[in-house]
């Protein structure tokens, strides 16, 4: 008897760690200061991610990457920055940032990339539901331990994606495991 | 019943940039001013201890604490690097 298997289906997991140089932040804080005092442009929605780094996955190779983002409906970068520190919490969006992962890749950032193999059934549900999320994110954008769902690292779980291998010894050496001992994800009380 | 719970494994102390990401999420956790006070204060003294050791970096935005909260030295110290 065979067993039919299932096509591998590949989704490509891409992130970038800000630029948290002390120039890069100095020229990224002064135009947060302008914007907010009226005196001048402020960051550009690149610039916000190439400061705060930011985590997307693709499906068809890296050519476009896709990413879950805070929908600041035109509120200005420090508003949302302050907002986002403070708890709060601003509607989700799915968007196309490759243009962003590309000016990161023209800044020299570092990338991290790994790609998770899906059977294809699964890796169908998948793109189902990734459709659904690029037409409107039914999750909330938060900083940890703030009122949103998720950001953008915490998106991808949201999404069904397992980040770590299943090696026990990845599992416990994760830092974070034991520095934060607590952590919540959504609006509860 | 007792667990024996790993703080780190390896074990390793709280550096002090992760202790600035484990006190920005508690800050967001509570609304209590007092306790946020106690907080900020404490972020304060972590930080200027960083920037005293001679830290070239700045904490990631989840890690940061609002403008009227983050101590004045951050601003101080970052701003003394932007171009004029």
């Amino acid at each position: 008897m065979s067993i039919l298997v299932p096509t591998c289906q590949r989704v490509q997991i891409i992130a970038f760690r800000g630029d948290r140089s002390l120039r890069f932040a100095g020229d990224f804080q002064k135009k947060l200061d302008a914007e907010r005092h009226g005196t001048g442009p402020g960051p550009t929605s690149d610039e916000c991610l190439l400061y705060a780094g930011h985590a997307g996955i693709s499906v068809d190779g890296g050519s476009t990457i896709y990413g879950f983002n805070p929908d600041g409906s035109g509120a200005p970068a420090w508003f949302l920055f302050n907002s986002l520190k403070n708890g709060d919490r601003f509607h989700g969006v799915v968007r196309d940032d490759t243009a962003a992962f590309q000016a990161a890749n023209r800044h020299g950032l570092l990338f991290v990339s790994f790609a998770i193999i899906l059977p294809d059934p699964y890796f169908q549900d998948f793109a189902i539901e990734l459709d659904r999320e690029r037409w409107k994110s039914k999750y909330y954008y938060g900083f940890p331990n703030g009122r949103g769902d998720c950001n953008c690292i915490t998106w991808l779980e949201r999404m069904g994606l397992p980040l770590v291998s299943g090696r026990m010894n990845e599992f416990v050496a994760i830092p974070g495991m034991s520095h934060h001992s607590q952590r919540r994800f959504g609006l509860c009380k | 019943m007792t667990r024996r719970i790993m703080s780190g494994f390896p074990l390793t102390p709280l550096s002090d940039q992760e202790q600035l990401g484990q006190l920005a999420m508690s800050y967001r956790e509570i609304t209590d001013r007092a306790e946020r006070q106690k907080i900020v204060n404490e972020y304060a003294q972590t930080l200027k201890r960083l920037i005293d050791s001679g830290w070239d970096e700045v904490p990631p935005p989840e890690d940061q604490l609002p403008d009227d909260d983050m101590p004045r030295e951050f601003f101080a110290f970052v701003s003394r690097h932007a171009a004029p």
